[in-house]
């Protein structure tokens, strides 16, 4: 299929003019818009032939048909395991399928709306990394004008589904209107061409009232970033048509700058290379690209489609948030939404980022060169607190600065202070975590010797200097929030205080290895602190107290309150729930989580035995995590209980704000589950010598298939309760539970489990 | 009396008609709430038409004719506040000093919204048409424990997007959306007690398990009119009859 061009069947310079459905404004923020024809486009877009042989098939409409022909025509009944359908209503989930129908590229993420908006829609496109700042001067990810929105009458559909193929990831669209008429699209954001995005739509004239042209855009920020884009519609020549069907062909692409100005020459120029290779060559392409993404990365759970759809569907967001190449500040909803206005928080860090890490390294890279760009603002922070090395901000923005805000309001519309900026430090610690784990993964010290190290080494000076030492020597962090966000100002928050002791201990690691004599004298310093910090565990009792003075709060378990997950400060008033035993989230538990083996052999299963029964899961980010945590225990029911509301959270809006976005950082946590809690993976480190597989899996699952990148290679596993199948391009050590490490070669084999190993009582797996 | 006998559109094919029936407790009634009876039918282009209840002792009595009276009317039903017949035996209902405040225009409407779709569609069509009569309303959502999400991540980010979701669902700006944790009925009175109307949009259904608060506001006593108005008489696509939907996409 050739490339439709430019004006389609008019043929005509004069219809290269910016369309009416691209009339207004493309974004709040002041913009420029350059006229149709101007600039460097301008001479590719008059060169047009007209087709004026009118026996022949018209291209656009040849090329758009043959593309909807193959619209996916899911079963009705049961989820597939790699189509997400959604019905064309109800409205109150609108803006919710806006977001879980959202198409990202790494470049820009385009909200799922319907192609005709209308007044219930919230469209956008979100271009990654670009912020302005608002009258009041937040920050916020810049939104755009929506290339995927198309003039014409609203449908009042009689029938009608969305279909978001995951492998391929296209939108599909097929309705029927009252009155008989049909709209059918398919649109995709080009995974392999970050920035370019395709839309093909056929309809009647009466819904598609669309003319072609195209419309350049240049548009600044007020933090000295900014984008240009170029939108070109294409479409049939109505008086071709024999059935009054109108075949639309849009092709957009934007280049964005995060610190200056973007040249309109990168867009034009991606432009051209799109419209040169049509849209049905950019749909192949973009099916072989997402093909080679999910080759790495997919997830099958053999025996359940719905949470296998559910992971996907995870995954499948999480890949189109990332680029894999610059630097990827990935906010809290990536680019699917407006939430949390784009703000990075520790969410990517230790949600995001180790899916990445285990699938598509260089993905993850680049959300690390996010935070390496911004070293000297968290250096900034740390001197003006008083300390040395570097504070990264609780919200991150344009430049790094702390943009969390001050205040904000309650479930009453009432102002209240904001103190998670002042007081939740441990992403400092999560931030130096990240780096470690995908040096983890990728089983290299490279990028921890080179670019990286100061992400160890400087966040390691910062939590020297905020340890106060007591008058026995033992270390203190005071005035803290740890993750459970319930309590505020807390001291010796378990979590805090252990990261900040894996942070000093892993930084020494680094510069022991590779170091000045300086440096080597202030790790003995590092380490020295590290072995000081009170770590919360309670011998006594076997567990940890999560902050001092926790186990003499109001002693209630959150049976008392309801059902989880339930919003327990919004049931019992944010004064209360400070002052009892109910916490947000995993805190403690956490620690099991990002840094095991946590505490002597069965602490992990104590401490579950003491917070689980008071945890809320207020915080989307708290299922998944118990889930990963109770697998590991062998307590299978309930691991998939909490992965289950896990990966539901977006699709049944358990939060209430998914029409603002998806929640990253619970889908992030959904594979986590999967990878180190049913399946058992574990990386501690890039001198790992072997890969610890201990698979913990449901009956009712049949097995549990991972595809990964370990240590540079690709590594299929297939989890069963007995056995792994370790499918390998080269020889690799694995680790089955506690049994010795055995090499498999290439292609691949079973690494067995003894009936000793099967009948030995479920333990923490030391690494 | 029954109210069949006043409704000349009632039964099959006339849950499109542009009657509001309004009650009263005694014929006097109608005369009193005149003003505002005018302004309500102008407003929503209805023509008034006056059933007048059988005497009721109690306010439980009274409440229970009132829903009867509004489950057998297939269009809109204006309540007018009643008269506490037992006045001096026993306690008053809660706002009684509020009871039978005359309103001589109609400026101020509050209509509640549990949120649901057809509820928060229906509030903002009629929001929208008491507004080209210049009469201000504002949407009421009430915060329970049954419709509250059930997470919630905090205050600030959180809290901001789903108020602004909330407004998005009621095409609603902060001045005409309010959203109060509590429970309903006390909210509905606190709420109610400054405003000339309150226009409840309900499923028209009083089988067992339907239309509980609104059995329980009546139950207490209103002192402000009640425009009950029922979802299926605004339509499949909730607009009343006369109204031609402009917009939406669906």
């Amino acid at each position: 299929m050739s490339a439709p061009a430019p004006g389609g069947g008019s043929g005509a310079a004069s219809e290269m003019t910016s369309a009416g459905a691209l009339e207004g404004p493309w974004a709040a923020a002041e913009m420029k818009s350059a006229g149709a024809l101007e600039g460097p486009w301008a001479a590719a877009g008059t060169d047009v032939e007209a087709v004026d042989d009118l026996g022949a098939p018209d291209p656009v409409a040849e090329t758009v048909e043959a593309i909807l022909a193959e619209t996916p025509r899911p079963e009705q009944d049961g989820p597939s395991p790699w189509l997400l359908v959604v019905p064309e209503g109800p409205p109150g989930m609108m803006r919710v399928y806006e977001s879980l129908l959202s198409l990202s590229d790494g470049v820009t993420g385009t909200r799922g709306s319907l192609e005709e908006a209308g007044p219930d829609a919230q469209p956008g496109v979100y271009v990654a990394g670009v912020y302005d700042r608002g009258a009041t001067g937040g920050e916020s990810l810049l939104v755009l004008r929506s290339w995927a929105t198309l003039a014409g009458r609203p449908l009042s559909p009689l029938n009608g589904r969305r279909v978001l193929d995951l492998h391929s990831g296209v939108l599909w669209r097929d309705v029927t209107a009252d009155d008989g008429t049909t709209l059918r699209t398919a649109r995709w954001a080009c995974l392999g061409r970050p920035g370019t995005d395709v839309l093909v739509a056929e309809g009647t004239s009466a819904v598609l009232d669309v003319g072609a042209g195209h419309e350049l855009v240049d548009l600044r920020t007020a933090t000295g970033g900014g984008v240009t884009a170029v939108v070109e519609t294409v479409r049939d020549d109505p008086g071709r048509s024999s059935d009054g069907q109108v075949h639309v062909v849009r092709i957009s692409t934007f280049a964005k700058a995060t610190h200056r100005s973007p040249s309109s020459k990168t867009a034009a120029a991606a432009h051209a290379r799109a419209r040169e290779a049509g849209a049905a060559a950019l749909l192949a392409e973009q099916r072989a690209t997402w093909a080679q993404r999910w080759a790495h990365a997919d997830v099958e759970i053999v025996g359940d489609e719905e949470l296998t759809q559910g992971v996907r569907l995870a995954l499948f967001h999480i890949m189109g948030s990332v680029p894999d190449r610059g630097e990827a500040g990935v906010g809290a909803r990536g680019l699917t939404g407006p939430a949390y206005s784009g703000h990075v928080f520790w969410d990517a860090d230790m949600f995001v980022l180790p899916v990445l890490a285990g699938t598509h390294p260089a993905a993850a890279r680049a959300m690390l060169e996010y935070r390496l760009r911004r070293v000297t603002a968290a250096r900034r922070a740390a001197a003006a607190a008083g300390r040395a090395g570097a504070r990264f901000p609780w919200e991150s923005g344009h430049d790094g600065d702390d943009v969390t805000p001050t205040s904000g309001i309650d479930d009453r519309g009432e102002l209240v202070a904001i103190r998670t900026g002042e007081l939740e430090e441990h992403i400092t610690a999560d931030v130096a975590w990240a780096a470690w784990n995908l040096a983890a993964w990728t089983g290299s010290w490279r990028f921890l010797e080179g670019p990286g190290r100061v992400l160890l080494t400087d966040t390691a000076r910062y939590w020297a200097s905020r340890v106060r030492p007591d008058a026995h020597g033992r270390g203190h962090i005071d005035h803290v929030i740890g993750p459970d966000e319930y309590h505020e100002d807390v001291d010796d928050n378990a979590f805090t205080n252990q990261m900040a002791a894996w942070n000093l201990r892993r930084a020494a690691d680094l510069v022991e290895r590779r170091g000045s004599p300086d440096e080597r004298r202030e790790a003995v310093g590092w380490r020295a602190v590290a072995g000081s910090i009170v770590d919360g565990y309670d011998a006594d009792a076997g567990r940890h107290v999560q902050f001092v003075g926790f186990d003499a709060l109001e002693p209630l378990l959150i049976g008392d309150v309801g059902p989880v997950p339930v919003a327990a400060d919004l049931t019992l008033g944010h004064q209360r729930v400070s002052r009892s035993q109910i916490i947000k989230q995993a805190d403690v538990l956490m620690l099991h989580h990002v840094v095991p083996p946590v505490g002597p052999p069965g602490t992990l299963a104590r401490d579950m035995d003491h917070y689980l029964p008071r945890t809320a899961h207020g915080s989307s980010l708290s299922p998944a995590i118990h889930a990963g945590l109770l697998a590991r225990l062998g307590r299978l029911e309930e691991a998939v209980s909490f992965l289950e509301i896990a990966q539901r959270v977006d699709l049944d809006d358990v939060t209430g704000t998914t029409a603002g976005g998806l929640h990253l950082a619970t889908l992030g946590g959904l594979w986590q589950a999967l990878v180190t809690g049913f399946a058992g993976v574990r990386v501690t480190g890039p001198d790992d010598d072997a890969l610890v597989v201990d698979p913990h899996i449901p009956t009712h699952w049949e097995e549990l298939r991972l595809q990964l990148r370990w240590h540079g290679h690709p590594v299929r596993l297939r989890c069963r309760s007995d056995a792994v199948h370790v499918r390998c391009t080269v020889p690799i050590r694995v680790r089955l539970g506690r049994r010795a490490a055995v090499v498999v070669k290439p292609p691949g084999g079973w690494v067995e489990r003894t009936s000793e190993d099967l009948s030995a009582p479920q333990q923490e797996v030391a690494s | 009396m029954t109210v069949a006998a006043h409704h000349p559109d009632s039964g099959a094919g006339a849950s499109r008609a542009r009657v509001m029936v309004v009650v009263a407790e005694a014929a006097g009634d109608a005369g009193e709430w005149g003003a505002l009876m005018g302004e309500v039918a102008r407003a929503l282009d209805l023509e008034p038409d006056v059933a007048v209840l059988p005497r009721a002792v109690g306010r439980r009595a009274a409440a229970a004719a009132q829903l009867a009276t509004a489950s057998a009317v297939p269009g809109p039903v204006l309540l007018l506040p009643w008269r506490d017949r037992r006045r001096g035996r026993g306690r008053q209902a809660p706002g009684a000093e509020l009871r039978r405040r005359r309103v001589a225009a109609l400026r101020r409407v509050l209509i509640p919204s549990d949120a649901s779709d057809d509820v928060a569609e229906g509030a903002r069509v009629l929001r929208d048409r008491l507004a080209k009569a210049g009469i201000r309303s504002t949407i009421l959502h009430v915060l329970t424990e049954d419709n509250r999400p059930r997470m919630w991540e905090g205050s600030g980010h959180h809290a901001a997007q789903w108020f602004d979701e909330m407004r998005r669902r009621h095409r609603a700006g902060p001045e005409t959306l309010t959203v109060v944790p509590g429970d309903p009925e006390h909210e509905l009175e606190t709420y109610a007690s400054g405003v000339d109307l309150v226009v409840v949009l309900w499923h028209h259904d009083v089988s067992f398990g339907h239309a509980a608060l609104l059995r329980s506001v009546l139950g207490r006593g209103i002192g402000v009119p009640h425009l009950l108005v029922p979802l299926v008489w605004l339509g499949p696509d909730l607009s009343p009859p006369d109204e031609t939907r402009s917009g939406g996409g669906r």
